[in-house]
């Protein structure tokens, strides 16, 4: 068993066990929908990870190329930028001008993220392949950031549902983080870090569900 | 022959779209979205037969990787039609995505089979046909699902729609890998396993129907 099948194993569970038990809390009529959203975005990072443990099986040089679970982690992505855009954000921006800082202090977290794959991976010597799946993750990275980091630093006095949900932006956050920073380990090479980087995720993975419970109890609107 | 894999697509298709003429409305949706399917396979087969071409011939990871996203994409466009312009009744959805899945199958095992020529048999065809037809249609079933849920909620569609697109081709890439594993024979049983709930819940259904009309002609 090599150190992509430990990680990637690792990181199905961490997630197989979060979606099961965000699918049995949140997903009732009664629930708000960006719970259910969630739970879709951790079923899309458990699909995806048990599609690359079973690639590793047959081929454990297989993370060399692109593979399908790559989508997994897009699709998670995907989810968490569309609850943030077109349910938290709609609820608590007024579009007002009295918070426009709010607006552009989080732009250093996508600008952050742009850098890291420009240093590590777009002028890096690595192959075209890990280029292009870098740029694509960055691409859906920098969306999904930039709502998460808003929302922790936005001001919401009058519902209060930023602040219940602040551990689930400050979580989704550095999970998507953490998928660049995947991507850097496997184009490097770097066993431990992956390894290391999997760890993480995993709990983070876990961790989430708590937090959105945490918000589903604030979300009155 | 060069031009085989267009004969075999007329011969199936011409007899199809004059039954399409005949029948009422549903069944003629239904034929129609079959044809679609056929058509759809007919159109993938050229673009496989591209890339493949331009990956070294590398047939392995086409058919794990590229091929589950090129056919599922071009699966899921005329069922994401219909929902959009049309309706996205579950009842109308569910049987037409299934049935373009079942085209594709159709089409698809036809060609694969001919090229197999000397090593066919009776055995492998029907394994072949049932696993696959079930593996097409279920992943695009899937879609017409999902879509008819997705649409009601303006905020789930985009990224619902691009989940159940990751899902469908997550499978059909899944598929694709046990079936030229060792253990292709869960490979084979995948689509059995993912099949009995539709058919569970297409039983629940009529089932359902029929009791209240019951009701509804004791009343």
């Amino acid at each position: 068993m090599n150190i992509y099948m430990i990680s990637n194993t690792f990181i199905w569970i961490c997630s197989l066990v979060s979606f099961i038990v965000g699918a049995i809390m949140f997903f009732k009529p009664s629930k708000p929908l960006f719970a259910k959203m969630i739970t879709m975005a951790i079923g899309c990072i458990a699909f995806g990870r048990i599609f690359q443990v079973v690639r590793l099986m047959t081929d454990s040089e297989a993370l060399k190329k692109f593979q399908l679970g790559f989508l997994g982690v897009i699709g998670s992505l995907v989810f968490l930028f569309a609850v943030n855009f077109c349910i938290v954000d709609k609820a608590v921006d007024d579009r007002s001008p009295k918070n426009q800082k709010y607006r552009f202090i989080p732009i250093v977290f996508p600008i952050l993220a742009a850098a890291f794959y420009m240093i590590f991976i777009g002028f890096a010597d690595v192959n075209l392949i890990v280029k292009i799946c870098g740029a694509v993750l960055t691409l859906f990275v920098v969306q999904s950031i930039y709502f998460n980091a808003k929302h922790i630093f936005f001001p919401d006095l009058e519902t209060g549902v930023l602040g219940a949900l602040k551990p689930y932006n400050i979580l989704a956050l550095i999970y998507a983080y953490l998928c660049l920073a995947e991507i850097i380990a496997l184009s490097g090479d770097y066993y431990i870090l992956d390894l290391a980087l999997s760890f993480v995720m995993g709990i983070v993975i876990i961790l989430l569900i708590p937090a959105v419970a945490k918000g589903v109890k604030k979300w009155k609107i | 022959m060069e031009n085989l894999i267009y004969v075999l697509f007329l011969c199936i298709v011409t007899p199809m779209l004059l039954l399409i003429l005949l029948t009422k409305k549903k069944s003629k949706l239904i034929t129609g979205y079959m044809v679609i399917g056929i058509a759809s396979a007919l159109f993938i087969s050229e673009l496989n037969n591209i890339v493949l071409s331009y990956l070294g011939n590398d047939s392995y990871f086409v058919s794990t990787t590229l091929t589950p996203i090129t056919e599922e994409i071009i699966k899921a466009l005329p069922i994401l039609f219909f929902a959009y312009m049309f309706s996205d009744n579950l009842e109308i959805l569910l049987p037409l995505s299934f049935s373009t899945g079942i085209g594709f199958a159709l089409f698809e095992n036809m060609v694969l089979l001919l090229n197999l020529n000397a090593e066919i048999s009776i055995g492998i065809t029907a394994v072949r046909g049932l696993a696959t037809a079930l593996m097409h249609g279920v992943c695009t079933a899937a879609v017409g699902l999902g879509m008819s849920y997705v649409k009601k909620k303006k905020e789930l569609f985009y990224c619902g729609t691009f989940g159940l697109l990751i899902v469908a081709i997550l499978y059909h890439g899944f598929y694709n890998m046990l079936v030229q594993s060792s253990v292709y024979v869960l490979g084979f049983i995948l689509p059995v396993i993912t099949y009995i709930p539709l058919l569970l819940r297409q039983y629940n259904y009529i089932k359902a129907k029929r009791n209240k009309e019951v009701e509804h002609n004791s009343q």
